[in-house]
């Protein structure tokens, strides 16, 4: 039964659906419970010790599509004109953001826990990352994401999540000829897929039932990933950077992205999550719990020391800053996809993801309980801090003046 | 009798129900009428992009269909109903509803969920019943 193609892809619909039902009646991300599903999935076994979940080849592939259509949307989803609009403040916060928890993670976990640099690296990448779409979850429904400051704070998000994907892209490359291939052909795309997009999207994509847009997009992707993984470079990273230049077309074809939507997450994304819980080892995560708590408090005591000066800096008050803070501390995709290479190309072993893996699930859940348990600004003082924000920005130096209310 | 009343509307057929004896005690008392739909909270730690403006946009939709109806209802019987959509535990959502603005009537449908379900995790209307501050109207279907 289980090297039967169908039964296989059964089970993994049946615990995609099961996910799915979950998710609605417990009211958290379909994504998070993916990942609790495999996880459950992945530490039970047959009488025989077989594994109930067989993965194959073919889902392999579905859930490698599933990681990269996942990072295109995700590029996909910032608005230009907010990240225009405030882009002194989030280029300087999501930088930081991400430089000072990879820089310390990697050094945390080199120099105390001992592991070899590669394996610090990654560590320090996949907790490096915030997530744009949980920070967008926990603002949305007070409408904070609206204002300007909400705005603020996702662009920083994008711009975090930049470092991430482009430290994952580059870091373990092969610096040779394909990496130079790769790195031209990538940026002549970048250049020419909004007009690219917008065209086929306006003569065929809007009356087509062939979607002959959305292929073009898989098609441009696919392409760029296998450059990448013929560079050692990660797919991710075209994927992502195709995404922030295509964002503009997305805004205005709704369409276009919510059928992009409904194929990702009803048969690529679920293969992703579950696959991705199901390497995360029970028995390895128990005799590193201590691990775990240290590398949590780490990501986000990092985030603190980078985050929080320059979140006062560009005039927000004390509690607004913890919140912008903790916001950014949060993080799934690119932590589990980051933990994932690293398992994948045999730079981690299966502790190691298990370890990395929980700290960012974790990371999905504190921060966020905290910003809202104990800093969540009104939405009054989030809108108030964009007209400041202008005010002192296209007025006098950031330097002489002193955060509002303070 | 009743001045202001407050009917729980989802769309369902005890939500139905509801309404349209709502509307007819409101005909009858010359009563003001709210239908009030209560959405569940967008889910937490939404990580999937786009997932929470989906759901958002998911409910705006479906808040206006309901909306419709109401208004389809509002026109047969010549009365006036005021809509409106709340996210929440529906029970503790009407509750609250309906003690802060002063309504003296709470109109809901009978759930279709088994005995044994009702006994385990009780229904939205036998909380409300439970907790409510003014009279409670269960109506079944």
């Amino acid at each position: 039964m289980t090297e039967n193609i169908w039964f296989v892809a059964a089970i993994w619909m049946g615990l995609a659906f099961i996910a799915s039902l979950i998710s609605i009646r417990v009211g958290i991300s379909v994504a998070l419970i993916e990942i609790v599903v495999g996880v459950a999935a992945g530490n039970i076994h047959f009488a025989g010790g077989q594994h109930i979940l067989q993965t194959t080849d073919w889902v392999n592939f579905l859930a490698m599509l599933g990681s990269g259509v996942l990072t295109f949307l995700a590029g996909a989803e910032i608005d230009p004109v907010s990240l225009r609009a405030n882009i002194r403040a989030s280029m300087a916060i999501g930088i930081a953001a991400f430089l000072l928890p990879f820089a310390g993670v990697w050094l945390f976990a080199q120099f105390v826990l001992g592991w070899p640099i590669h394996q610090a690296q990654i560590a320090g990448i996949a907790l490096s990352t915030t997530s744009v779409a949980v920070v967008y979850a926990v603002m949305i429904e007070t409408r904070q994401s609206e204002t300007a400051l909400g705005k603020m704070i996702l662009a920083a998000c994008f711009i975090n999540d930049l470092g991430t994907v482009l430290a994952l892209g580059l870091i373990f490359a092969n610096f040779n000829l394909w990496l130079l291939v790769f790195v031209i052909v990538t940026c002549v795309m970048l250049w020419f897929m909004p007009k690219w997009t917008e065209l086929i999207v306006v003569r065929m994509g809007a009356t087509r039932v062939s979607e002959p847009e959305i292929k073009f997009i898989f098609f441009v992707l696919f392409f760029l990933g296998g450059l990448a993984s013929t560079a050692k470079s990660e797919a991710v990273l075209p994927a992502y950077l195709i995404g922030l230049v295509v964002a503009g077309v997305f805004l205005r074809d709704k369409t276009l992205v919510h059928r992009m939507r409904s194929i990702a997450f009803a048969v690529f994304t679920p293969f992703y999550f579950i696959r991705a819980g199901s390497f995360v080892s029970l028995p390895a995560l128990w005799t590193a719990l201590g691990v775990i708590a240290v590398l949590l408090a780490l990501k986000i005591i990092t985030k603190f020391i980078g985050v929080l000066p320059l979140s006062r800096m560009f005039f927000l008050r004390t509690r607004e800053a913890n919140y912008t803070t903790l916001l950014m501390s949060t993080g799934l995709t690119f932590g589990t996809i980051s933990a994932l290479f690293g398992l994948q190309n045999k730079i981690i072993d299966q502790k190691q993801y298990s370890i990395l893996v929980t700290v960012v699930i974790l990371s999905a859940l504190v921060p966020t309980f905290i910003a809202q348990r104990f800093y969540e600004p009104s939405r009054r003082t989030m809108v108030a801090w964009g007209r400041l924000y202008q005010r002192k920005i296209n007025g006098k130096s950031t330097k002489t003046i002193q955060p509002i209310g303070k | 009798m009743f001045q202001k009343i407050l009917v729980g509307y989802d769309g369902s057929k005890g939500g139905k129900a509801a309404l349209e004896r709502a509307a007819v005690a409101a005909k009858y008392y010359n009563a003001h009428l709210t239908a009030l739909w209560v959405r569940q909270p967008l889910p937490q730690h939404a990580d999937l992009p786009g997932e929470s403006e989906g759901e958002t946009e998911a409910a705006a939709d479906y808040f206006e269909e309901r909306k419709r109806e109401v208004a389809e209802l509002a026109k047969q019987q010549g009365i006036e109903i005021a809509c409106e959509s709340r996210a929440g535990h529906a029970a503790k959502v009407i509750v609250n509803f309906a003690k802060d603005g002063g309504y003296d009537l709470i109109v809901v449908g009978h759930s279709d969920h088994s005995e044994l379900w009702g006994r385990l995790l009780g229904d939205t209307a036998d909380r409300i019943s439970d907790h409510a501050h003014c009279s409670v109207l269960i109506v079944k279907q």
